[in-house]
């Protein structure tokens, strides 16, 4: 859906002008303080109901654009109301059963003395959403120390909690950042120890999102939230691993911009893009919410992350590679032209290229020790090429 | 007679009206204030007869109003397993 704006944000040919009727309708509904009036404007008898209705369906708008249609429903037709209302019921429902989950695991959490930082949907929708059904989440996302990790599996399979074994949670305890636990065949909890992976995680120090993070109260059990500084980097982390492949993620940055805008620590989120060399993906992320959904992004920081820009040789490599379907993968090569030096650019590098022995023998169990080397230089170059395909496919597409 | 809210019931209070989710079916009840009212009193330490009493104060409508309300609503929900009954399960017994 917004894949083109993102695009031309991206080679910075972006105008509001180029938005289409049926997006500007959306854009203007997904927001939790809309402007009424904006949206009452952008409707008009030729809208094409269908595509929006799919889209922020698809896009997991659809409660707030729910909540943004209702009250102006005599120029929107009643079936797309209904059809809303209907979608904003099924989240209402699913999230009510979620936070009573939640409220089952702090508790369980609680009495056994492991901390917690609530992440993601569950902690937005506590916090920054004025009503639960306007923020969708599937799973709940926690952060504990992993030292806490081996006390966690008893208590949850109490609860009915398997541990998903599709690959071995001893390698995911040792290479990866989550564990996840799955109830019923359905509800999922992701149990993380760290926010992002390799090769950023070594740059991001864990302990700065728990030494900041905010006390919050939920169902009655005093539990952690990140600070607002450190949420929104973790939102932006994740959007760019995901791709953008679902808009209300950017929703949700422009809210917690938007929340704590009369206190919010720009100067700090600053230092901390600085730190984990996020500049390039952060700038986009922040020109993206501001343009298209209003956040309240400020000029100085736009400019800011604009100045840390790679050179124009790069620039052009990254418009090449273009394309909304890899920009994690576009993103990686972006942040690794930006780093200075030879020697810094390896150290950026070599978790991926030359990971440990001990990673290896886990990932390639049953190979000679002689081979895994090999297999691994085989995977990351089977990777590149597939992914420069890819783009140059798109491209011509 | 205590009614009290079942384990298979998840819900949240939204605007002072309680929507309840039954969990097995993931149905969900928006309960308007007089039902929120008996949902939120209905906690196994309050009595049938208390609740009837807060309903008949709080909105001020006779005693067999009162009760014929709150008997129609915690029957409904028994029957939907939202509410249990302790002691036996005669709502007035």
């Amino acid at each position: 859906m917004f894949s083109n704006y993102i695009k031309s944000i991206y080679k910075s040919q972006f105008r509001q002008s180029d938005i289409t009727p049926e997006d500007c309708l959306l854009l203007n509904c997904a927001r939790i303080n809309a402007d009424t009036d904006k949206i009452k404007d952008s409707i008009n008898p030729d809208l094409d109901w269908a595509y929006i209705v799919e889209t922020a369906k698809n896009q997991r708008i659809a409660p707030l654009v729910y909540n943004n249609l209702k009250n102006i429903s005599d120029n929107v037709p009643s079936d797309v109301i209904k059809l809303h209302k209907e979608l904003y019921k099924t989240t209402l429902a699913r999230n009510i059963l979620a936070l009573q989950e939640l409220k089952t695991i702090l508790k369980i959490f609680s009495e056994s003395n492991i901390r917690v930082i609530v992440l993601k949907g569950a902690a937005l929708a506590e916090t920054l959403y004025p009503d639960i059904a306007l923020r969708p989440f599937g799973d709940i996302d926690l952060l504990i120390h992993k030292d806490d990790l081996s006390k966690i599996d008893n208590n949850l399979s109490q609860f009915g909690y398997e541990l998903r074994k599709d690959i071995s949670p001893e390698f995911l305890q040792k290479f990866s950042i989550e564990l996840t636990y799955i109830k019923d065949d359905s509800f999922a909890l992701d149990i993380h120890w760290h926010i992002v992976r390799l090769p950023y995680s070594k740059y991001v120090d864990i302990e700065q999102f728990w030494n900041n993070a905010t006390p919050i109260n939920i169902g009655g059990i005093d539990t952690l939230i990140l600070s607002p500084e450190y949420l929104l980097l973790m939102l932006c982390l994740h959007v760019t691993r995901e791709d953008y492949s679902q808009f209300f993620w950017l929703v949700d940055i422009s809210e917690v911009i938007d929340y704590y805008r009369e206190t919010f620590n720009w100067e700090l989120l600053l230092d901390k893009i600085q730190q984990y060399r996020i500049h390039f993906s952060m700038y986009y992320i922040l020109l993206m919410v501001k343009q298209l959904l209003n956040a309240p992004v400020p000029e100085f920081v736009i400019d800011k992350l604009k100045s840390y820009r790679a050179s124009s040789f790069e620039d052009k490599i990254f418009d090449f590679l273009t394309n909304p379907g890899i920009i994690r993968i576009k993103h990686a090569i972006a942040e690794f032209l930006a780093i200075k030096g030879i020697y810094q650019k390896f150290r950026f590098l070599s978790p991926k290229l030359y990971p440990s022995k001990a990673f290896l023998q886990t990932k390639y169990s049953g190979k000679s020790n002689f081979g895994i080397r090999f297999l691994w230089i085989g995977d990351v170059f089977l990777k590149g090429i597939k992914a420069v395909f890819q783009s140059v496919l798109t491209n011509k597409s | 007679m205590y009614i009290t809210q079942s384990p298979k019931a998840a819900f949240r209070i939204i605007n002072g009206e309680a929507v309840i989710v039954d969990v097995s079916t993931s149905m969900l009840y928006s309960l308007n204030s007089l039902a929120t009212l008996i949902w939120e009193v209905s906690d196994s330490k309050t009595t049938l007869k208390d609740i009837v009493d807060k309903i008949e104060k709080e909105y001020e409508v006779e005693r067999d109003v009162a009760e014929k309300d709150c008997i129609e609503f915690v029957n409904d929900f028994i029957s939907k397993n939202l509410l249990i009954a302790e002691e036996n399960n005669n709502t007035f017994g």
